[in-house]
């Protein structure tokens, strides 16, 4: 199982260009008022459900709350 | 990294209902000039003349803001150095701040500028009050 880490910003910039999943887990008015460019949506209260249904276990991803990552 | 905050913090970009939103990163001014501790004021001074900027930024070799040397420190025949000069630790935003936001707090106090930096308090430029274009 892989261990969750804390990256910076240019690790995220590199990845995501690279194709990583970036997963924002704020609430819905949060989300749809600011996210990062080409974030998914998966609530935190939701995450357990929805992340088997829309994220690949095999891949690496990066989520993201207001201010922490 | 510091979450969403820390993302548009860094002056990356945004999307979403909000993203247009003017932000003070887009009116900073990025060329002002900057100093070393141990910089010589005269120096500074002359290297800010003719540069459009009444102040000049103190910053660590990194860009970290460390002072400002403002209009009334910045004189040509001083031979103190930077760090005797300068106002350490000038309050400093995020280049995501909400231009509305920053002006509610500057105009109230009569400042006129306000230094920008990322969340590590690298320098990215000087927002002046003068440079937002008055909404009829």
């Amino acid at each position: 199982m892989a261990v969750p880490r804390q990256i910076g910003r240019d690790v995220v910039q590199a990845m995501s260009a690279a194709g990583v999943v970036v997963v924002d887990v704020l609430p819905d008015p949060e989300y749809e008022e600011e996210h990062i460019p080409g974030a998914i949506h998966i609530p935190l209260k939701k995450l357990d459900a929805l992340a088997p249904e829309r994220l690949a276990p095999d891949r690496p991803v990066i989520v993201y709350c207001y201010d922490a990552l | 990294m510091g979450g969403r905050l820390d993302w548009s913090g860094g002056g990356l970009p945004i999307e979403g209902e909000k993203a247009q939103e003017p932000r003070i990163g887009s009116f900073a001014r990025r060329d002002v000039p900057t100093a070393r501790l141990r910089d010589t004021v005269g120096d500074v001074a002359r290297r800010a003349e003719g540069s459009g900027f009444d102040v000049a930024v103190v910053v660590s070799p990194g860009g970290v803001v460390l002072g400002i040397l403002d209009p009334k420190a910045l004189v040509v025949s001083s031979t103190a150095r930077v760090e005797e000069a300068m106002r350490p630790g000038p309050a400093t935003y995020r280049p995501d701040v909400p231009v509305q936001e920053l002006l509610e707090k500057l105009r109230p106090k009569h400042l006129r500028r306000a230094l920008v930096t990322t969340p590590e308090g690298r320098l990215l430029g000087v927002f002046y009050t003068d440079d937002v274009p008055e909404v009829a």
